[in-house]
């Protein structure tokens, strides 16, 4: 016979995770680009499991804040658009293909600075040349795209994303291209692997609803493309309950987050 | 190697032809026939003596000069016995096989009782960091379930931590799980738990007994960082036939031992099987788990010089789920021939042959084949999937002890082991095998070698005893060769007759290793061998003690100081694929850890009450360039405060009473802390990132268990009564406190906001168990072994054909 009692769990003071600023950037189509400022929150905040909460995201959008970007000795302002998202649009700043950049922010709430360099490097394109073929499941059915990318010398670091969905919006600073998606896949690649300068490679986009699809080549960094490999791994159901937890890295001095710039080149495709 | 071998056997006789004189011989128990391991020998009056090999051979050789004018009495004591004193001739060497009388009438007089002399060994070997669990004790002492279990009373020991609650995970000095080389009867067992760690697979019925190096590794032994256990099963009685028993609550086992051919040869068989899947199944649950094993070992006198023994063990853990089990009223409509499991399985097989060569040296050869599987399948419509990993050993190992004279002792020997190592064979049936396709895996061999002697010289009349040991070790793979020399030394000075102070230092290599990132076994956990890139793993350990014998009490206390330092340790990679990964290597890290602490033991071995008070103090920590970020971090099982309190106390004949209390500092923990919010890589959505603490960062809260047990005998009506009984009344964790072994986040009472709280496995936990014991006439024995079959071996197809 088996009896027992469950021991009470037994309650722990752990140092709460001290706030930190949170920022990402985007540039979308007009070579515009969007910085999104936020902060860290404990894993013992109130709203943990309703991150969509208006009052959850006010409080770790930055809305008291400044933002601003240096290149080749000049600082700007950045605009802010609304609480925690702020742009280059309308600034003098150009986008000059290998060139570093730098932001500064602050947020005046947690009384914290922030500051990442990064380079932006060329745009590298994809071919024309895409094939499609749908595998039909019992349920859905699964687009495999084969795409070739025109690689160019040295070492490179590739994200390849795929979108399917209502693309009228498309090029809207108020909608990207992401917002209007509704399957996405998305791909990284390194070009080590291969010895040739036409690198070909399969995407598979799961349950695609349309046949038009947009997929874009961004060429970007070692570090952003090991970020994202660790963020891939790590991710993985197995890997949480077989591993070790990961703290992600950040180039972000003072906070979390990634200050990456990339144009990438996209291409529509029709699926036969 | 044969020609140094040969010359070494050709000088010998010269020795013998000296005017000392030389008494050697075999230890036994008078009733059972085993031979008794580790027994004082001594001359009386004189610091002359010798302690009994593994074997149960001893020799001493006395200077003539010694012996002038006073009368030659051999002393022999060994827990639990009556010490003898027998008077010799004075001018010839003998051979001289002792037989001693157990003090025990029953189960616990071995255990209260004891006569002088027996503890000092402790206070007078070179020996330290090492630890003897006595047997008999082990019954006795509180267990989870009432299940026994050997190796979660070495958790009691002094600087020896466990992994989580009621596993058998064992961190020894600050060492990690793969760090310890567990041997029964020289086979190493790669897989010390069942059920996932909540049982080891020692069957205590079985094993006769275990000896833990903790440092001040012997240069017999070799091959990992922290520990080697050595554990020796029973070897049979060699003149009646005995079994014994135990119903438990979560399973059961029955032990037959008794002579092949009277005084010449015997046997033991020992068999346990869990009844969770049954008990399960008359409450209408489906819990499709059980585990057995069995234990085997038969010896034969070949001549008074010669013996041959051989020994087997066996045991698997079966995990096996069908949807087509479950009773079709149950089933839901749409079947889909969902199936899971995995078996997990051990087998050793040792083949040894002891040979007396004369009356100064004896000799052991092994042959040891050793296979640990790892199955894992599943089902799922027509797909089928079958992952195999296994490590087989093939192995010979020779040890030869030469007693050279009164103050100096020889060792030497040599091992060859082949492993081989195959990770990761897929086999898939079905649209799955589409993507994942069949694959025969990476195998890999090594080639691990030993050469090693010692010897082991006291001077000043015994007042410097100095034990030096050298192993050369080596390994093959895949056409590189590692090879190191590996000193062990340990310096004893005595201060007085009973307290003396060691010193040790030892170097350890490992070619193997286990990458887990948990203390309980998963899939993941898979050995893998050393490659031309993957380095071997090595360690160097200081030590400094204390040791003490408060004679008229019969108390042991000892106080050890440590330091290691290890090299070439082994992580995995952030974020590795550990499932199904031929390209191991690339996921691995190469670091290196330090540990240090110190150990306080006092411990009674006899009297009404017996038991131990163990005190660690501990701190181990971590380095790795590519994690944590490549700052210093505290190794999993870093627990400053570790405190063991076993007492036994004799109430009556009839009447045990023991208790076991437990303080520990809490383990480390990675603990989440922290989120924030990121777009995702294709802007399509938002990440929720999580921040962890810095690795192993944040300590556990302190637990602390009490767990008593009464054992109640039945009194025999007289003393041919074959059978005798004894209930066990226990309790785990008496006063229900939470052992925390992860943190949670859960809901605050108020239900806005979160806290941390930390669960616990175990509460209280009332168990019975019931022991037996019994002796019969020869002619009955085929009605035993008949019941064993019927209990163990018709469920599992390789027992049905071990036993046909």
């Amino acid at each position: 016979m088996i009896i027992g009692c469950k021991p009470k769990s037994i309650d722990i003071e752990l140092e709460q995770l001290e706030q930190k600023p949170v920022v990402w950037s985007q540039i979308i189509p007009g070579d515009i680009v969007l910085f999104y400022f936020s902060r860290s929150f404990s894993s013992l905040n109130e709203h943990q499991n309703n991150t969509g909460n208006q009052e959850f995201l006010n409080q770790i959008l930055v809305e008291d804040g400044s933002m601003s970007i240096s290149h080749d000795g000049n600082t700007e302002n950045l605009i802010q658009l609304s609480s925690g998202i702020w742009t280059t649009n309308g600034l003098s700043t150009p986008l000059i293909t290998d060139d570093f950049y730098t932001i500064h922010g602050r947020d005046n709430l947690l009384d914290k600075s922030i500051s990442s360099t990064t380079q932006l490097l060329p745009t590298v394109t994809m071919s024309d040349q895409f094939s499609t073929e749908v595998i039909e499941g019992d349920s859905s059915a699964i687009l495999k795209i084969e795409y070739h990318i025109n690689d160019v010398p040295g070492d490179n670091w590739y994200l390849i994303n795929a979108y399917s969905g209502n693309f009228n919006n498309f090029g809207n600073i108020e909608d990207t291209t992401a917002n209007s998606a509704t399957e996405v896949a998305s791909q990284i690649i390194t070009d080590q692997a291969y010895d040739t300068f036409d690198i070909s490679s399969d995407l598979f986009l799961v349950d695609f609803q349309s046949d038009t699809l947009i997929i874009t080549l961004s060429n970007i960094t070692e570090e952003y493309y090991n970020y994202l490999a660790l963020r891939e791994r790590g991710g993985s159901i197995i890997n949480q309950l077989t591993s070790e937890p990961i703290n992600y890295p950040s180039n972000v001095e003072g906070g979390y987050g990634y200050f990456n710039l990339v144009i990438p080149d996209f291409k529509v495709v029709v699926v036969e | 190697m044969r020609n140094l071998l040969a010359l070494i056997l050709l000088l010998l006789p010269f020795y013998c032809l000296s005017q000392d004189i030389t008494i050697s011989g075999t230890l036994s128990d008078a009733k059972t026939g085993e031979a008794l391991l580790f027994a004082n020998i001594y001359i009386d009056g004189t610091n002359i003596g010798a302690t009994s090999n593994e074997y149960g051979f001893y020799s001493i050789t006395i200077p003539k000069d010694q012996i002038e004018g006073r009368e030659l009495v051999l002393v022999v004591s060994y827990t639990g016995y009556q010490t003898k004193k027998v008077t010799l001739e004075k001018n010839t060497s003998i051979r001289y096989d002792i037989k001693m009388e157990s003090e025990a009438i029953n189960f616990e007089e071995a255990i209260i009782t004891g006569t002088k002399g027996k503890e000092k060994k402790e206070v007078t070997s070179t020996q330290m960091s090492a630890i003897r669990i006595p047997m008999k004790n082990i019954t006795t002492i509180p267990a989870l379930g009432g299940e026994t279990d050997v190796i979660k009373v070495i958790q009691l020991m002094p600087g020896v931590q466990g992994g989580g609650e009621g596993s058998t995970g064992m961190f020894v000095r600050g060492g990690d799980a793969d760090q310890n080389l567990v041997l029964l009867d020289e086979a190493t067992v790669y897989n010390i738990g069942h059920l996932f760690g909540f049982f080891s697979v020692f069957n205590s019925d079985a094993i006769k007994d275990i000896t833990l190096y903790k440092g001040a590794f012997p240069s017999k032994y070799g091959g990992r960082l922290s520990s080697i256990l050595d554990v020796k099963m029973k070897e049979g009685n060699l003149n009646e036939f005995h079994g014994k028993g135990g119903i438990g609550l979560l399973s059961s086992r029955l032990t037959l031992e008794g002579p092949l051919v009277k005084d010449k040869g015997s046997f033991t068989i020992a068999g346990r099987r869990t009844y969770i899947d049954k008990v399960f199944k008359t409450v209408g649950q489906n819990v499709p788990y059980y585990f057995y094993d069995l234990n085997l070992k038969a010896n034969y006198k070949v001549s008074d010089n010669d013996r041959l023994y051989f020994s087997t063990y066996f045991g698997n853990d079966v995990l096996k789920f069908d949807e087509n089990d479950i009773p079709e009223e149950e089933r839901d409509s749409s079947t889909t021939g969902f199936g899971f499991g995995f078996t997990l399985g051990n087998i050793t097989n040792t083949l040894r042959w002891n040979h007396i060569f004369n009356d100064k040296l004896f000799a052991n050869t092994s042959l040891i084949h050793t296979k640990f599987d790892y199955d894992i399948f599943g089902k799922f419509l027509n797909n089928n999937i079958l992952i195999k990993s296994n490590v087989r050993d093939l192995g010979v190992i020779s040890n030869f002890d030469y007693y050279r004279s009164a103050t100096t002792k020889i060792i030497f020997g040599a091992s060859a082991t082949e492993h081989i190592f195959r990770p990761n064979i897929v086999s898939t049936a079905g649209e799955i095998s589409d993507f994942l396709k069949s694959s025969e895996g990476k195998k890999q061999n090594v080639l691990e070698y030993g050469l090693y002697g010692g010897v082991e010289k006291s001077f000043k009349d015994d007042l410097y005893k100095i034990n030096f040991g050298l192993r050369f070790s080596g390994a093959a793979v895949e056409e590189k060769f590692y090879f190191s020399p590996e000193p062990r030394l340990a310096i004893r000075r005595r201060l007085n007759e009973f307290s003396s102070i060691k010193a040790s230092y030892s170097f350890m290599k490992q070619y193997m290793h286990r990458v887990s990132s948990s203390s309980i076994s998963l899939p993941t956990d898979l050995w893998y061998p050393i490659t031309k890139n993957v380095k071997p793993q090595y360690a160097n350990q200081m030590a400094l003690g204390y040791f003490h014998l408060f004679d008229r009490k019969k108390v042991n206390f000892s106080a050890e100081l440590y330091y290691k330092w290890m090299n070439n340790l082994i992580e995995y990679r952030e974020g590795a694929n550990l499932i199904l990964n031929d390209n191991f290597e690339d996921e691995l890290l190469s670091g290196s850890g330090d540990s240090w602490g110190a150990e306080f033991l006092v411990k009674k071995d006899v009297g009404n009450l017996s038991g131990w008070i163990g005190y660690t103090l501990s701190w181990a920590t971590r380095d790795f360039d590519e994690l944590n970020g490549g700052k210093t971090f505290w190794a999993k099982y870093d627990r400053r405060h570790v405190i063991s309190v076993v007492g036994i106390y004799k109430l009556s004949k009839q009447w045990t009473f023991s208790a076991v209390w437990t303080y520990s500092s809490g383990a480390r923990f990675t603990a989440q802390l922290g989120q924030y919010a990121v777009p995702n890589a294709s802007f399509s959505g938002v990440d929720l990132v999580p921040v962890y603490s810095e690795r192993n960062e944040i300590s556990m809260s302190p637990s602390h268990r009490l767990d008593i047990n009464f054992v109640h005998l039945s009194r025999r009506k007289n003393k041919e009564r074959r059978f005798q009984g004894e209930w066990h009344f226990g309790a785990y964790n008496v006063y229900n406190r939470a052992t925390p072994y992860r943190i949670e986040i859960k809901p605050l009472e108020s239900g806005v906001g979160f806290k941390y709280t930390q669960p616990g496995l175990f509460g209280f936990l009332p168990s019975l168990a019931y022991n037996f014991k019994f002796s019969n006439r020869y002619e009955k024995v085929n009605n035993y072994l008949l019941i064993f079959y019927i209990l163990f071996g018709t469920n599992d197809y390789w027992l049905q054909t071990q036993i046909h």
